[in-house]
């Protein structure tokens, strides 16, 4: 979710473009830089000259070159952060040399990797480096003046290469350029970017009084953020300021709540930034709440222990049932969520159930059933909502059985339905798919439900009876039965069990044999009014109860009781479940 | 001769064949038939090897929009590439090493689209040998789609934008079968980047039994993409794309700031995109035209009317108009639309053009009885609830009151405001639901104006408009659901009054008319240049004419495959050309347009 699952030194895809020379390089050139007295990185550099001088001499680069020198940059700057020695002078100086041969990509990522490389050697950059570089990277500076990259790239190395008054001066030019709105904003981001890397900028950033000036951009606010928190600045000011955009407010919450982020900087912060969070708008606090759901489950996904200290669960918990308490839908149901997670973290801090849970792998069709192992200490309620929660974002589960371990079935079984056929026979319509069949609906695979609340239909479509999105809580109520369910509950004496992260829905088919048959006949022949009646709205955060009226007036019993995490009644969806 | 006698009679003898003949000539044509698939798939085969990076990509919506965005940002790696792509059209994006992108037409016989196209335009990339591969991928079916993934393609990376219930009756018929048939697109051990959310469980389970990598865009990448750097797009992308390109930019170790600023530069927009086109003056009112043609489906066009900010408060003298381009050969298309302007689009108008516009009246009157008998009225709060719907509708401050008067007569959909006007203080009054219900109705009723086919030149559509939007109002005019004729003809229209806005230097409030006279003028230019001759109105020959164009179109539709195949080879040796290096991307591109409109 938040890492990415890209982390070989480069990236495979791209191994198409470069096999040969990958590989080559990986496994050959070590050998060869050995045989030749040389660090890697010397070697790199040597190849990429060498093919520089051929393309002198032919004019264009052709592809094999162009993909090889390519290749040695990316290297180059993959290996920069581990290779100790540097790059001689002459060495730099002709890499320097050699950009305006390169591709407008490659060229600038040499200037990037000899600024980074310079930046981090600066104490080795003697007087006599200084003049031999500094005039060359000026008429670079100058000559890539209409490429914007290249000019931004060669005046950084300037300012890396050069003394006090020099780089000041350039970089106020640059700071300042008159260049269009939007490549002043990307210039600007860029160098923050380049703030976290290197020192110098970093130091003129500070002089400069970048860092405490009210920024009007909401771009160039968010990089800013990134590099105070990068650099494990105190955050709070901007706070203090009260000038963040709610996209700089979600990336401070996001740099607090990460894994990297020590655990020492988190209680009073977060609980601060959460207290503003509270004075936005609706958007920003959901997106608010969305991120630390996200991170909560990645924490939950990686280590838990690491997450944060008793202060920090805290805050979490009072944002939460702050924005429970709010009683808009949408805040509700993710509200829930963290409150769940946090009540159960605080109370139980060491036990894995949960994580357990998370980690059985539930994309994997072949295994679909699944045992989980007892949940010692934990009481039947609390076991049966941390299963829901693991539900939420994948696929149904359905619990077979439950002794020492607990049996889960996950995804969905479609299997022949009657009242689909009826349905389909009398809404017939050359627009649904041919060859597919219509008679099929979901299957319970257990007795208890725990339905994920991510999985449904954005808009109704031509398959009646399936989850189709509540635009207002942003999920399709899983708490609420679906008109499967109720065909389900028919063929089972027992009670069917709906488990969610907000509570218990409990069906029980209507006792007597005729009861059933005219029940089954009645919701075959109105299936079309009850999928539409299942999500109607009466105002606009009441759910209509009529939905469930209809079901208890035919004979079932409905029943839901809600989870004794959440602070307090749910009223849209109590107002589902309501007698009269 | 008497050989060609013997042949004759050879020819039209019933039993001149023997068995073992026939079998002989069945095996040829089977050996024809195999082995011509044979040699097809075997030269596609070594294409696609020869090609270093082949990026796929897929999903219900914005899939145009994001391919052209990871041309723009391979591009901005100084990588050559080939992008088949489509949007109003099919055309390949193509570009060489550090040079713009440029747009050439895929020419297709019969304008018909078959997926053997795509082996032709993986023969044309490695022919050019490019260093990236990019295509999206325009099948429904979802075997088609697993035989050029897994069979032909076999993508290093892919993207999926997202599963949107549509071609349900290809893909379907629940939404979970549309996201099934997508997930079919995954590649086998590879890299997938999706912005997915809601059913992203079902992409994860295919990405593992297709031991292929699966990454989401996260929430971060989503909030990266803020506002004011949307404003920077030439158009009105949507985020979730440009976050989706973002993260395979990421991937590829490329910074963000870098790929942005490439991406807006180099992007090469289609011309059906979701665009505000510049403010025009007219017959005291202003108006501005915004492109939604292409969100063909439901969700498409109603995050269209919410990121335009057309189902916010409206400010004062604002005047919303809806421009439907409709098409006989998609009737569901049309049910669709026909219910969301009956309960969704809240505008105060809108105008039919196109075919079959008789048939979506109807469709959109039958869409409005279904939609009013559903509408609870039997409270009081239902009763307000539609009341306020029609001050939405109704309430049209203007700047002049004194025009107020001038409203009610100039404008059929407005008659209805007195009878508002009385209602809106007695609904409390349970007596008032019928009464209520007729206005709603009959207001619903007068929103649709047809044009008649007569009147679907984009000049006539614009005054239609305007004279029947009231004097002194701002006029957003949306357009929806086709972009195919009409609507592509509006568009061009639209596009050279944004490029004459663009350069001129006259006050704006003059800048139409002035345009209207160049565009006229230019007109009459071709219309001189014609070597056809004008109508003769008043002709005492029209049925010589009528009978003349019935045989000649008659004559165009037998000799219409000898036209094709003619065509066809053209655009092949065009195509060939630029293979070669002897005609420039430009140049190509202009002249398959022509044998196009040829």
């Amino acid at each position: 979710m938040i890492q990415q699952n890209f982390g070989s030194s480069l990236p495979k895809y791209l191994h198409g473009i470069y096999k040969r020379d990958f590989d080559e390089l990986n496994e050959s050139f070590q050998a060869v830089a050995s045989e030749q007295n040389l660090s890697l990185s010397d070697f790199l550099c040597q190849k990429i000259l060498s093919e520089i001088d051929d393309v002198r001499s032919s004019g264009q680069p052709s592809r094999d070159q162009r993909h090889r020198i390519d290749l040695c940059i990316r290297k180059l700057i993959q290996i920069s952060d581990d290779e100790g020695p540097r790059l001689d002078n002459q060495r730099i100086v002709k890499l320097t040399e050699s950009v305006p041969f390169m591709t407008q990509y490659a060229g600038r990522q040499m200037l990037r990797y000899l600024g980074l490389h310079i930046s981090k050697n600066q104490k080795k950059l003697s007087y006599g480096d200084r003049k031999l570089l500094t005039p060359l990277l000026q008429e670079q500076a100058i000559q890539f003046q209409s490429q914007f990259w290249l000019h931004l790239e060669s005046s950084l190395l300037l300012i890396e290469v050069s003394t006090n008054h020099l780089k000041e001066e350039i970089f106020d030019h640059l700071w300042s350029q008159d260049y269009s709105k939007r490549d002043k904003i990307f210039q600007r981001a860029y160098i923050l970017e380049r703030g976290k890397k290197s020192d110098k900028i970093w130091n003129l950033l500070i002089q400069n009084d970048i860092l405490s000036r009210d920024i009007k951009d909401e771009y160039l606010q968010m990089r800013l953020v990134d590099l105070l928190a990068f650099r494990q600045l105190d955050l709070e000011d901007m706070l203090n300021r009260k000038v963040l955009f709610d996209s700089s407010l979600v990336t401070t919450i996001f740099y607090l709540m990460r894994p990297q982020t020590p655990n020492s900087s988190l209680s009073g912060t977060i609980h601060n930034f959460l207290r503003e969070c509270r004075n936005r708008d609706l958007p920003c606090q959901l997106r608010i709440l969305h991120l630390i759901k996200d991170l909560c489950q990645h924490h939950l996904e990686t280590d838990v222990t690491q997450m944060g200290n008793k202060d920090f669960f805290q805050s979490l918990l009072d944002f939460s049932i702050d924005m429970y308490k709010t009683g808009l839908p949408q805040h509700q149901r993710l509200a829930s969520w963290i409150i769940t997670f946090v009540k159960h973290r605080m109370r139980k801090p060491k036990c894995t159930f949960l994580r357990d849970c998370y980690a059985i792998n539930q994309y994997d069709a072949k295994q679909q059933l699944t045992e989980i192992p007892a949940a010692i200490g934990l009481g039947e309620n609390e076991k049966l909502t941390l299963l829901a929660m693991s539900t939420y974002d994948s696929f149904d589960g359905y619990i077979v059985r439950q002794r020492e371990s607990i049996r889960i079935r996950f995804g969905y079984r479609p299997k022949f339905a009657l009242w689909r056929m009826i349905a389909e026979i009398r809404k017939p319509s050359a627009n649904k798919r041919q060859g597919r069949p219509h008679w099929f609906a979901r299957h319970w695979l257990g007795t208890i439900k725990l339905p994920s609340a991510r999985l449904c239909e954005q808009v109704t479509t031509e398959a009646p009876g399936e989850p189709v999105q509540n635009q207002t809580t942003g999920d399709w109520c899983p708490w609420l039965p679906l008109v499967s369910d109720f065909f389900m509950s028919l063929k089972t004496k027992k009670e069917l069990i709906i488990r969610t992260i907000e509570g218990t829905t409990r069906i029980s088919r209507p006792n007597h044999l005729l009861t059933r048959l005219k029940a089954y006949c009645l919701m075959t022949w109105k299936i079309s009014l009850l999928c539409d009646l299942r999500l109607h709205h009466r105002q606009e955060t009441i759910l209509d109860s009529s939905y469930i009226k209809f079901y208890r007036s035919i004979g079932f019993q409905i029943e839901f009781s809600e989870s004794s995490f959440l602070p307090q009644p749910n009223n849209y969806i109590l107002s589902a479940f309501k007698e009269t | 001769m008497e050989i060609l006698q013997s042949f004759g009679l050879y020819l039209t003898s019933q039993f001149e064949n023997n068995m073992f003949q026939l079998v002989l000539f069945i095996i040829a044509l089977s050996l024809l038939f195999f082995g011509t698939h044979f040699r097809k798939n075997r030269k596609l085969s070594q294409s696609r090897s020869s090609v270093l990076l082949s990026v796929g990509g897929w999903g219900s919506r914005g899939k145009s929009g994001t391919e052209r965005l990871k041309a723009a940002l391979f591009n901005g790696m100084s990588l050559s590439l080939v992008s088949k792509t489509s949007g109003c059209e099919p055309v390949m994006v193509c570009a060489g090493v550090d040079e713009p992108l440029e747009e050439i037409p895929i020419y297709r016989p019969f304008d018909k689209a078959t997926i053997w196209e795509q082996s032709k335009i993986v023969e044309f990339a490695d022919g050019i040998q490019v260093d990236v591969f990019l295509w999206e991928c325009m099948g429904l079916e979802p075997e088609y789609v697993g035989i050029m993934q897994r069979d032909w393609m076999q993508d290093d990376l892919a993207t999926i934008t997202n599963t949107y219930p549509d071609h349900e009756d290809i893909q379907g018929p629940s939404g979970l079968d549309v996201a099934e048939s997508i997930a079919k697109f995954i590649p086998q051990n590879s890299s997938v980047i999706t912005s997915e959310e809601i059913m992203l469980p079902i992409l994860k389970q295919r990405s593992t039994q297709l031991s292929s990598d699966l990454t989401e865009v996260s929430l971060m990448q989503r909030t990266e993409v803020t506002e004011d750097i949307l404003e920077f797009f030439p158009y009105e992308e949507h985020p979730n794309n440009i976050a989706l390109v973002l993260s395979l930019a990421e991937a590829m170790a490329v910074d963000k700031d870098y790929a942005l600023r490439e991406m807006i530069e180099r992007v090469k927009p289609d011309i059906g995109v979701l665009k505000i086109y510049p403010l025009l003056h007219r017959h005291d009112r202003s108006l501005v035209f915004s492109n939604g043609f292409s969100a063909n489906e439901k969700m498409g066009c109603l995050s269209n009317w919410t990121r335009l900010g057309l189902d916010s408060p409206r400010s004062q003298g604002t005047w919303v108009s809806c421009l439907v381009n409709n098409r006989d050969d998609r009737s569901t298309r049309s049910r669709v639309f026909a219910q969301m302007l009956a309960e969704d689009l809240t505008c105060h108008q809108f105008f039919v053009m196109g075919s079959n516009c008789l048939g979506f009246r109807d469709l959109y009157l039958k869409a409005t009885k279904d939609y009013i008998s559903k509408i609870d009225l039997t409270s009081e709060l239902g009763r307000y609830q539609i009341i306020e719907r029609l001050n939405k509708y109704l309430n049209i401050p203007h700047k002049n009151t004194k025009e107020t008067s001038n409203i009610d007569h100039h404008t059929d959909s407005l008659r209805p405001m007195e009878r508002w006007q009385n209602l809106k203080h007695s609904y409390q009054d349970s007596d008032s639901a019928d009464a209520i219900r007729e206005l709603y109705q009959d207001f619903l009723s007068s929103r649709i104006i047809v044009l008649p086919h007569e009147s679907q030149d984009p000049l006539l559509i614009l005054e239609t408009v305007i004279k029947n939007a009231p004097p002194s109002t701002s006029i957003h005019l949306h357009g929806i659901q086709n972009i195919k004729g009409p609507g592509l003809r509006f568009l061009e229209f639209m596009e050279d009054w944004a490029n004459f806005h663009r350069v001129s230097q006259l006050k704006p409030e003059c800048r139409f008319q002035q345009f209207l006279s160049s565009h006229e003028k230019n007109d009459n230019i071709c219309d001189n240049a014609s070597p056809l001759p004008k109508a003769n109105k008043g002709s005492e020959h029209s049925a010589i004419k009528r009978s003349t164009a019935i045989v000649s179109s008659t004559v165009a539709k037998i000799l219409r495959p000898v036209k094709e195949i003619s065509q066809t080879l053209k655009a092949a040796s065009v195509y060939k050309k630029m293979q070669q290096g002897k005609m420039s991307y430009s140049h190509g591109s202009k002249e398959i347009r022509d044998i196009q409109s040829y």
